[in-house]
């Protein structure tokens, strides 16, 4: 795979999984699932 | 809580039942294709903006609109728009998110009836063995009504009618033993078989089970950027136009999802995750499963060619044949998991479109929940029927353009304005508040009070007046020619070009020309024309048609190609979809009628537990 492509890749994906696992860690947090 | 209250039994219920509202056929058909058609990686930067700015204001707005009413007892889109603003106007826009859903399901409702097909027929191991072209006339016969690939007559009229039945036995289960537990039990299992499918597409190698490049090379092709493409206004409104589908707005089911969570539940948390989900499926999965293992088999260029007919082309006429080289058991296991996770998908969006109407008539007329869903089945079995025998004369095509394009754009347009503007952003801003369980950064309303509705706005105005082949340098002050799927050129038949009346006897043609060819084939004879910019074009002549040209004749744009006799066209079709289409909006708009008139709003509004 091309540079540019594994970078946009990564930070895109990463983002997007990384924002989601916050989101999760927070409604966890709060006990109210 | 009253008699016919309902409620979400638990938050993940709800999360689990919005994602699945939005994860649809969108996440892994339209998002693949449209990501190779606007600059593979480039198109995800406009994406992602696009998401930002359009799709979690506007998620955010509905979320809130929906629990606001929903403590007020209006769990329907144009009991919700009039309770924002005493005018009884809104009532009206609202229900125009009334007509686009019951739209949409008549047509989602039958290609959900495909995927099931697909996926037993996958189980059985009908595509074992068959050709790539015997497996592109499978999906051919089974369109046609008048065939058969079970033996079931009518079979495609009876699929359709089994997943109708499906979700109305679902929905007559009501929220709680219904919606949320279909989804509890469908999003898990899609996202299971979806990264199966993503494991055996990065897998993938040369070589190996009949393929001829690594799953590696689509990835790296839906990857790499072309960033001159971020120039073009087309990539922009294309990316707008995704955002727009795959989070299910303007169709009045996120607000009508939400309007059964509790006054103490939060909207911000709630909305942001659900949103998130269906980004990890649409960016991390479903750019991951068919265009890979497409080029895997076909290469980039071949590829590419067969998204221009989008992706149901390569789904439902090409996967099953690629999937075959994977061995017996393998092949079957992959076919279920794909059409099953777009059965699943579908199952929990139609389901999802089927509320605003439900609840429109629960809570104004008094129905029953089971009522309300057998009434809706009737309603989407009847104007189903369309697309399934108007298939190939673009009935379907109709349904979407008006059901389940325009009119999401229009809803969503005036919702935001609406929200924003007539009610106000700063008790919006207020609203979207209350009880969440985390703040959003401030400058975040006042996207949801510019930059939103001024982006609705723009889409919409584009939409109208797109210039032909989007190509937005033809924009001039003298005037340009419209495309075909611009508002107002679809509305003049621009895309049928000569050939526009309802009934006719010849073919006439669409450019100038020179006739190179004309040669026999199965179905009749095809014309074979070189046109003035050098392209070949083909014109299929019906088998009982007289060609009125011969070869090395010139022709011009209205030259007589072939006569025929006196047949109905596709304009005679597609108006008469457009009429159908208008007298169910008219329809509903009689039925908001009788409700507005009864309907006080104000009382609601003195007892208002938000002090606004």
């Amino acid at each position: 795979m091309e540079t540019s492509a594994i970078i946009l890749m990564v930070a895109v994906q990463g983002s997007i999984l990384g924002i989601l696992a916050y989101l999760i860690y927070k409604i966890i947090n709060k006990r109210k699932l | 809580m009253k008699e016919n209250a309902q409620a979400w039994g638990s938050r993940l219920g709800l999360i689990l039942a919005m994602a699945g509202n939005a994860v649809g056929l969108g996440n892994f058909l339209r998002f693949p294709i449209q990501a190779v058609q606007n600059g593979g990686g480039a198109f995800i930067i406009p994406y992602i903006v696009s998401f930002l700015l359009l799709g979690l204001p506007l998620a955010l707005i509905e979320w809130s609109t929906g629990k606001y009413a929903g403590q007020f007892g209006h769990h329907s889109p144009p009991m919700m728009l009039g309770f924002l603003d005493k005018r009884k106007i809104w009532m009206y826009v609202g229900s125009i998110s009334l007509f686009s859903s019951v739209v949409i399901s008549s047509y989602y409702c039958y290609i959900e009836s495909w995927t099931l097909t697909y996926a037993i027929h996958s189980i059985l191991g009908t595509f074992t063995g068959l050709s790539e072209e015997q497996i592109s006339d499978f999906f051919d016969k089974y369109l046609n009504i008048s065939s058969s690939t079970t033996g079931i007559p009518y079979e495609n009229i009876f699929a359709f009618f089994f997943c109708l039945a499906l979700n109305t036995i679902f929905l007559a289960k009501g929220i709680e033993k219904g919606v949320e537990r279909v989804a509890k039990i469908c999003m898990p299992l899609l996202l299971l078989f979806g990264l199966f499918l993503v494991y055996k597409a990065f897998t993938l190698k040369a070589g190996e089970d009949g393929a001829t490049f690594d799953g590696l090379v689509g990835i790296n092709f839906m990857w790499t950027p072309q960033y001159d493409s971020l120039l073009n206004p087309k990539v922009w409104l294309s990316a707008a136009g995704q955002i727009f589908f795959t989070l299910s707005l303007g169709m009045g089911c996120i607000q009508t999802y939400a309007s059964y969570i509790k006054k103490s539940d939060d909207v911000v948390l709630n909305s942001m995750t659900s949103s998130f989900l269906n980004e990890f499926t649409e960016i991390i999965i479903g750019s991951a499963i068919l265009i890979p293992i497409s080029i895997g088999y076909f290469g980039i260029d071949r590829v590419m060619e067969m998204c221009g007919s989008g992706g149901f082309g390569l789904a439902f006429r090409s996967l099953p044949y690629l999937f075959g080289n994977w061995g017996s058991v393998l092949s079957a296991v992959a076919g279920f998991s794909f059409f099953g996770l777009l059965f699943f998908a579908s199952l929990t969006s139609t389901m999802a479109l089927a509320m605003p109407t439900i609840s429109f008539f629960r809570d104004n007329f008094r129905w029953t929940q089971f009522r309300s869903a057998i009434a809706i089945a009737l309603a989407v079995g009847i104007l189903g029927l369309g697309p399934i025998m108007g298939f190939k004369n673009g009935v379907f095509d109709q349904f979407d353009f008006w059901g389940g394009t325009i009119s999401l754009f229009v809803f969503a347009m005036f919702e935001a304005i609406l929200f924003s503007w007539v009610w106000g952003a700063d008790k919006g801003w207020k609203l979207i508040h209350h009880s969440a369980d985390m703040r959003l950064p401030i400058f975040f309303k006042y996207i949801l009070k510019y930059v939103t509705p001024t982006m609705l706005i723009i889409i919409f105005i584009t939409t109208l007046i797109k210039p032909k082949n989007d190509d937005w340098t033809l924009i001039s002050i003298r005037g340009w020619e419209l495309d075909n799927s611009s508002i107002i050129g679809e509305l003049m038949h621009k895309n049928l070009g000569q050939n526009n009346s309802w009934f006719s006897n010849e073919y006439k043609s669409d450019f100038d020309g020179e006739v190179t060819t004309i040669e026999r084939d199965a179905n009749g004879k095809s014309i074979a024309i070189m046109t003035k910019s050098n392209e070949e074009r083909h014109i299929a002549v019906p088998k009982h048609a007289t060609v009125a040209v011969a070869e090395g004749d010139k022709v011009s744009v209205g030259s007589t190609l072939y006569t025929d006799k006196l047949k109905t066209c596709p304009a005679f079709y597609s108006d008469i979809t457009r009429i159908v289409l208008l007298l169910l909006l008219f329809g509903i708009w009689a039925m908001v009628a009788k409700v507005a008139r009864r309907v006080n709003f104000d009382q609601d509004k003195n007892q208002d537990m938000y002090n606004y």
